[in-house]
């Protein structure tokens, strides 16, 4: 629809008389707000196509070969690789960007991410932060209970802080720091030892402190509690 | 966990003409043609879906249910394990099937067949309607032998990585996390079981990483048959040759069960054995859904068939390929034979729904590549025709062979015919 055609049906002095007679600083302030408005339109008209150019292309890259692990909609075929339904966009994608240039090491995922653009790495992340999550009950209930009060108030004996103070009250996490509820509590298990050992050295030194002062006891107890998130 | 979703194709009992995908396979959506369901979309149940449409012009209406997303390949998967291939390069899309073909892909499983009304039901809910069957469900393992195998996590822990998939990235996680020094053990089930010579090429790829990787490291493979039941010379001299000190090959050795917790193996016969990585490989047979069905009349473990037609012996219209079938002699269970059954099935297929008689001389071949390193690789062949008298394929006199020897040639030739194999059953 052109502009003067919307002129002339909304009443309004056709576009370019007005542009003639006015800079565009000085422009009366309702023809002003409907050329914001007009602007904003086109904009984000085409911001939508963007993304939607943007989801396609992650559901492909996706149903190419991210689900034989991760699922086509992010909940993992098995605990032994993460969820990444409902993960912070920005937190897959730093970890994308990290299995690239080679700061988190995996040899399963490495060959996965060299072709990937970071545009396609952001695309991604967008889409599986969009994924439905569905908690499973915890398999052992008083190990979730006692995973509860660690998660909630650390262990001051030995050190330990409370999760919840980084990873927050409901475990949902931020840009930076993943969100943890309803993951796999054997996939969390994992990568609290990994920390523990050092194999696992592209996420702040914070996760190495604690992990190393947290009994094998406590790790199963976390993420148990954080599996039935 | 598995959703019911479409993929590929909007259509599912509506018109897919209206869904944008062009008039190319109007005529699919008609519904107006005989309808066939296959299940299982590995190597044997694409290659039907696809020779279905193609060789009955479009005119009879296919919808494959696979539940997962794309095909990904068993053979080359051996390869991931040694680190020279990654799963992309054996994972396909569908989308062609669906695109140049006109199959209907729905991502779901089968939950169960009704014989008499004719119809599926699936996971995701909904029943589909068939005038004809083709199950290619593949193998489901046997763990009821394995007690140990029954514990919470036991399966999450001891991996048979015999579906290529999860399993397979996950294996190769434990060799890498597996110290220098350590053993890996792979046990092999009583034959019949998929791919005859598959788990003595695994044991060439990874005791091909650990010459790469770490090379105080063994590779200990502990069979329950008599001797190596395919190529034995050819996989004998590799591990005498080249994985010397580092592959320790014992036969009759029958595993009885796994204790999960100290990581051993324990024997009918021999003494426990104890190591860093277990990958036990439990007897086989056809696909749950066949068993369910009633179609594995062979032991309950194998599907009995007429081979002019691959219907089963058990159930009208219903036809079974790929490795749940009881099969024939010297015939493997293998990816190419279940591309062979694909359009064997399908061709008949064709034939029953447009009242011609179906071919009364089938004939077809196996071809199997083993690598012995990241390069070298040796083969065997086979041609298999129907025999009227004794109504069954029997190996055609003379025909086939195998390697003399190990050679980077026949490595150049096993990638090729990969990509021929897939491109014949998906694209």
């Amino acid at each position: 629809m052109g502009l003067q055609h919307l002129g002339r049906h909304t009443g309004l002095k056709p576009i370019d008389r007005v542009l003639r007679k006015s800079r565009l600083a000085v422009l009366p302030t309702r023809y002003a707000t409907l050329l914001i408005a007009l602007l904003t339109g086109l904009v984000s008209g085409a911001a939508q196509a963007q993304a939607q150019a943007d989801e396609a292309r992650a559901r492909k890259i996706v149903a190419g070969v991210c689900f034989v692990c991760h699922g086509v909609e992010g909940d993992a075929s098995s605990e032994l690789f993460p969820r990444l339904a409902g993960q912070h966009w920005a937190y897959t994608l730093k970890q994308l960007d990290n299995f690239k240039s080679g700061k988190r090491k995996s040899t399963a995922m490495a060959p996965m991410v060299t072709k990937l653009s970071a545009g396609e790495m952001e695309a991604l992340g967008r889409y599986f932060e969009k994924m439905p999550v569905s908690p499973e009950p915890s398999k052992e209930p008083a190990l979730a209970v006692q995973g509860r009060d660690i998660y909630h108030q650390g262990n001051p004996t030995l050190g330990v802080p409370a999760c919840a103070s980084c990873h927050g009250p409901a475990a949902l996490g931020t840009a930076s720091l993943p969100r943890l509820a309803s993951q796999y509590a054997g996939y969390i298990e994992t990568q609290l030892r990994q920390f523990n050992t050092r194999e696992r050295t592209n996420d702040n030194a914070v996760m190495h402190t604690i992990a190393s002062k947290m009994t094998a006891l406590e790790m199963a107890a976390v993420a148990q509690y954080l599996a039935g998130l | 966990m598995q959703r019911r979703q479409l993929i590929q194709t909007a259509a599912y009992g509506t018109v897919l003409g209206a869904s944008g995908l062009g008039s190319a396979f109007a005529n699919t959506s008609s519904q107006s043609g005989p309808k066939v369901v296959v299940v299982g979309g590995g190597y044997g149940g694409a290659t039907a879906a696809k020779y279905v449409r193609m060789w009955s012009d479009q005119q009879i209406n296919v919808t494959l249910v696979e539940p997962n997303a794309a095909f990904v390949s068993c053979p080359i998967s051996n390869l991931v394990l040694g680190g020279s291939k990654t799963m992309a390069d054996i994972t396909t899309s569908y989308d062609n099937l669906s695109k140049r073909h006109g199959v209907t892909v729905v991502r779901d499983r089968v939950t169960s067949i009704d014989p008499d009304k004719r119809t599926v039901r699936l996971a995701g809910g909904g029943e589909l309607p068939y005038d004809r069957l083709i199950l290619s469900p593949g193998v489901d393992f046997i763990m009821e032998g394995l007690p140990g195998m029954a514990q919470a996590g036991a399966q999450e822990q001891v991996l048979h990585a015999w579906k290529a998939g999860p399993q397979t990235v996950a294996l190769r996680q434990q060799l890498e996390a597996m110290p220098d020094g350590g053993v890996y053990a792979l046990t092999i089930p009583l034959a019949p079981y998929r791919c005859p010579p598959g788990p003595y090429e695994r044991a060439c790829q990874v005791a091909h990483y650990f010459s790469k990787a770490k090379p105080k490291s063994k590779v200990l493979v502990l069979d329950a048959n008599d001797d190596v039941t395919s190529k034995g010379p050819l996989f004998k001299k590799a591990w005498a040759e080249r994985y010397q000190g580092i592959v320790d090959y014992r036969s009759k050795h029958m595993l009885t069960d796994v204790d999960v917790a100290t990581s051993t193996l324990k024997f009918e016969f021999n003494d426990d054995i104890k190591a860093d990585v277990l990958n036990v490989l439990p007897p086989m047979r056809a696909g749950d859904i066949a068993v369910k069905t009633g179609l594995a009349t062979a032991n309950q473990r194998w599907c009995e068939i007429d081979f002019l037609t691959h219907e089963s012996k058990a159930a009208k219209n219903i036809h079974v390929i790929g490795d749940s079938i009881q099969v024939a002699p010297a015939m493997p269970k293998s990816g190419h034979m279940a591309n062979q059954h694909g359009k064997t099935c399908a061709a008949a297929v064709v034939a029953l729904l447009t009242d011609k008689q179906p071919n009364t001389m089938p004939i077809y071949n196996n071809t199997c590549y083993s690598f012995v390193s990241d390069e070298d690789v040796v083969h065997v062949a086979s041609v298999h025709r129907y025999d009227a008298a004794q109504k069954t394929m029997l190996t055609v006199p003379g025909s086939g062979g195998v390697s003399s020897a190990a050679s980077e040639l026949e490595g150049r030739y096993a990638m090729a015919w990969a990509y021929n194999i897939w491109a014949d059953t998906l694209a």
